[in-house]
């Protein structure tokens, strides 16, 4: 047959997307080997978006030293000051009030609504999608409003504090939650209609990017990316912190609805359905806020820590997101060093993208939801 | 766990002690160098153990030592455990020599690539840059370690 | 002059009456003429005023504002950026197109206006194929962007080359399809003849007077944005890559131009063309009658599939060729059949 691959000569391209490419998911390139549009291998460089976090965090004194934290993922990015907040309070053994730990929960989960949000967002846009991602980015509004109305900030929160969080609940943020919980939980029911009953969506996405069991166990990848493939770990789960332990939600993981188990649909279904435990957990949580205090102490600058080290964990919107910390009793941490979701996950992306077509590639990327702030930290 | 970590000290005896990891319930085993990559690679093999899941390496230095910490966790079994070890701190200019983990934990790469730029570490064994590159630049030095200079104007 | 004949006078009358050239005058002066004040006075200022309409529908879609900073609250939006995309530069170097098949592509593409029948009287070139040289265009068109290209580093392979041309085929056999089946309900493939058959009422409209005829105009109007890469199913941004200030532009320009003639075409085909019962002189208000319907037309099919493109999402070129196989060709193919069949047994066997 005239068309049959043999008989056409081939030879193979060298492309190089990035580093500021629209359809890229960050700041970062893709050195790829294609034949035709067929993708035979590609060479991820990252390192674009270094700050420096864990060098500067060192140069600071214990006071300031939660100041950068934020900047790990600027837009989810309680779970690094959570970590941070929990090693430390660990090395100084402080006990966080019980008020102080339910704020900490519900302003975490509005950071993983808005995190999913944005996940799909960009998705629908790298789809071509863009009504959709219009539909969604309002009502990932609603969540920043209320974070704003929590914290003065819509990203780069800087909230929490060591010992607890920096205010008590606003006035009218418990009532603004169960009205906004309430909207996007409408909403939910629409982008299901829109997107998981769309054909041409389903079909961009489905079996694409499958990560298989053992992909996890060779890359570590943790978050709704493994669960999608069927790994139940979920650190709210397996090591409660926080007062996740006083309420009950379920961890979605993927069935291989329209494709496969662990393709780029699951990825989005375990996403919607996690919002969806999210409002739940929500709604429950503020309606069991007890009372106290919001913060355990009032630090002052010549605070130090006690030598001692920490390793703490918190499941953020992308995975499991650790923090080590290490004080020799000085006025300076030792040593910080992050544990971050997307330095995993972004291992296993050259492999998705083997043997698929250039236009696959940016759908695969964005369905495994990666922050490039917290690869090159 | 405890009882499962006298195991350990059967095993490897003096060139292993193990405490209490900070103010946690979790336990660190603290390795002498030479041993510490045998070490590792029993801890992943042996059946009471599997630890499968390398959950963070990380490293510090400290008393003019580089300490690198192996965060492990079964998933089989359920257990967590820290694997810690030292190695003096080389020259300025001069590279650690370290086993890479790479061979008992594919995902150690992600660290180790991080890492040996930052601190000054040549992961032996290793199969160099994978699939995934960082590149932090250039600066004259290892950032991470304490003895490096900070300068008003770094060469790219 | 037999209406048999290449006719150059009669379904030119209505551009020589537009511009007041007399019933006489050559077709290769009403030609130029035509062409320039078209562009100048018609184009352009539906270039800018359906772009802003579909802007605005689109933000309306979307839950956004839209264009709302230029006077008339956006109005003016269109003209701004094309005057900015005119100051900035364009892409040079390994990854730009090659300026001589790009410029040869353009001249092809805007030639087509010679044949596209704005009206019965308003055709410059009226021959026996007419129907079919809107496909002899498109081949052109699609060729000059395979050799454009060429140069371009992400089209090196043959295999893609195929790739796209395989696209392009499974679009262009469906909407050619489709196409005949006008051709075969009018008996004539004579653009005069199509659109002065469907002059007598709403259901002398090939897309009323059949259910094939319905169902062969979706064939026909998808097809051909297949085919042309046109939105709801053009490639991921790959084609601005290439392009940026002037040429961008001109690619937007292109883009608008063929969407609208692609518009046209279907509404001189399937939607009753733009003739009126009882010509009688081709006058002035005739003629102007005639355009005005045309485009009136075309902009509803235009904006209508603008606003769908917003709301779906992208297929991948091989999803495309795979629907146009499967889906598109096999179901244009039933319709012709069908409408032969349709005209056999009710219309007499006329056509």
């Amino acid at each position: 047959m005239i068309f049959s691959p043999e008989k056409l000569h081939t030879s193979v391209s060298k492309l190089s997307w990035g580093p500021s490419d629209p359809t890229l998911p960050g700041i970062f390139r893709i050195d790829m080997e294609a034949e035709g549009d067929l993708v035979r291998r590609a060479r991820f460089e990252t390192g674009y978006l270094h700050k420096g976090l864990e060098k500067s965090a060192e140069k600071r004194n214990w006071f300031t030293s939660i100041v950068p934290v934020d900047r790990v993922d600027s837009e989810s990015s309680l779970a690094a000051e959570l970590a941070f907040a929990m090693a430390v309070e660990e090395i100084c053994n402080i006990q966080v009030p019980r008020r102080a730990q339910t704020i900490r929960l519900i302003l975490a989960e509005l950071d993983r609504i808005g995190s999913h949000l944005g996940f799909l967002a960009r998705l629908a846009i790298v789809t071509g999608f863009e009504t959709v991602s219009h539909y969604i980015l309002r009502e990932r509004e609603l969540v920043l409003d209320l974070l704003e109305l929590m914290t003065g900030r819509r990203f780069n929160l800087g909230f929490f504090r060591l010992g607890g969080v920096a205010a008590d609940i606003t006035e009218g943020f418990i009532e603004r939650i169960h009205e906004t919980t309430r909207l996007i939980e409408i909403r939910l029911r629409e982008y299901h209609a829109l997107m998981i009953e769309n054909r041409a969506f389903v079909d961009r996405l489905a079996w694409q990017g499958v990560i298989s069991p053992e992909l996890i166990q060779i890359k570590a990848i943790t978050g709704p990316s493994a669960r999608a493939s069927g790994n139940r770990f979920d650190v709210r789960k397996v090591e409660p912190y926080s007062a996740y332990e006083q309420f009950d939600f379920r961890v979605p993981i993927g069935t291989g609805l329209r494709g496969t188990i662990g393709d780029g649909f699951d990825r989005v279904m375990v996403r919607l359905e996690e919002i969806r435990e999210s409002l739940l957990l929500l709604s429950h949580a503020v309606d069991a806020v007890p009372p106290g205090d919001f913060l355990a102490f009032r630090m002052m600058p010549d605070f130090t820590v006690p030598a001692g080290e920490a390793y703490a964990r918190v499941e953020s919107p992308r995975g499991l997101l650790a923090c080590h910390v290490v004080s020799d009793g000085g006025f300076h941490p030792t040593r910080v060093q992050w544990r971050t979701p997307s330095q995993s996950n972004i291992e296993a992306a050259p492999d998705l993208l083997a043997g698929v077509t250039l236009q696959d590639v940016p759908v695969i990327l964005a369905s495994l939801d990666l922050s490039l702030s917290e690869v090159d930290r | 766990m405890r009882p499962l970590l006298n195991r350990i000290e059967a095993a490897f005896g003096a060139a292993v002690q193990i405490r209490n990891f900070g103010r946690s319930e979790k336990f660190v085993v603290e390795a002498e160098f030479a041993s510490a990559h045998e070490i590792a690679a029993w801890l992943r093999m042996e059946e009471n153990f599997r630890f499968d899941f390398l959950e963070a390496f990380t490293v510090y230095e400290a008393k003019n030592k580089l300490v690198l910490s192996y965060f492990l966790r079964s998933h089989s079994q359920n257990h967590q455990l820290v694997l810690r070890t030292s190695t003096p701190v080389p020259g300025a200019q001069e590279l650690a020599s370290v086993p890479s983990a790479v061979g008992i934990w594919p995902h150690a790469e992600a660290f180790e690539t991080e890492l040996a730029p930052l601190f000054g570490i040549e992961f032996t064994g290793s199969r160099g840059a994978g699939a995934v590159r960082k590149n932090f630049g250039s600066y004259g030095g290892f950032p991470l370690r304490k003895t490096f200079e900070w300068r008003e104007e770094i060469a790219p | 002059m037999s209406g048999e004949e290449l006719n150059l006078m009669t379904s030119s009358a209505g551009w020589n009456a537009l511009f007041g050239l007399g019933e006489g005058a050559s077709a290769f002066i009403a030609a130029p003429v035509a062409f320039v004040a078209f562009f100048l006075f018609v184009l352009f200022p539906l270039y800018f005023a359906l772009g802003f309409a579909e802007r605005k529908l689109a933000a309306d879609l979307q839950a956004r504002v839209g264009p709302n900073r230029t006077p008339g609250g956006g109005l003016f939006q269109v003209v701004a950026d094309t005057l900015k995309l005119g100051a900035k530069s364009a892409v040079r170097g390994h990854a730009s197109l090659d300026p001589k098949w790009f410029g040869i592509q353009n001249a092809i593409l805007f030639s087509s206006f010679v044949f596209v029948p704005f009206g019965s009287t308003l055709i410059l070139l009226d021959s026996e194929m007419g129907a079919f040289l809107p496909f002899v265009c498109m081949a052109g068109v699609f060729l000059c962007s395979l050799f454009a290209t060429e140069g371009a580093a992400e089209l090196e392979n043959e295999i893609l080359a195929h790739r796209q041309s395989f696209l392009w085929i499974s679009a262009w056999v469906p909407a050619l399809l489709g196409a005949t089946v006008a051709v075969a309900r009018a008996g004539s493939a004579r653009w005069s003849t199509l659109l002065t058959s469907q002059a007598h009422g709403l259901f002398h409209w090939t897309a009323f007077s059949s259910p094939f005829g319905f169902v062969a105009f979706f064939v026909f109007l998808l097809s051909g944005l297949v085919a042309l890469q046109l939105p709801p199913f053009h490639s991921l941004d790959r084609g601005v890559r290439n392009r940026a200030g002037v040429r961008l532009g001109l690619f937007g320009l292109n883009q608008f131009y063929a969407t609208l003639v692609w518009c046209l075409l279907a509404s001189a085909l399937f939607l009753g063309g733009q003739s009126i019962p009882e010509a009688g002189d081709v006058s002035f208000f005739f003629a102007f009658y005639q355009l005005v319907t045309a485009l009136a037309k075309a902009a509803v099919l235009f904006l209508a599939l603008r606003v769908v493109a917003r709301a779906l999402p992208q297929l991948r070129q091989d999803q495309m060729t795979e629907f146009c196989w499967r889906v598109l060709t096999p179901v244009a193919a039933l319709c012709l059949v069908g409408e032969l069949v349709w005209i056999r047994l009710f219309s007499g066997g006329a056509g």
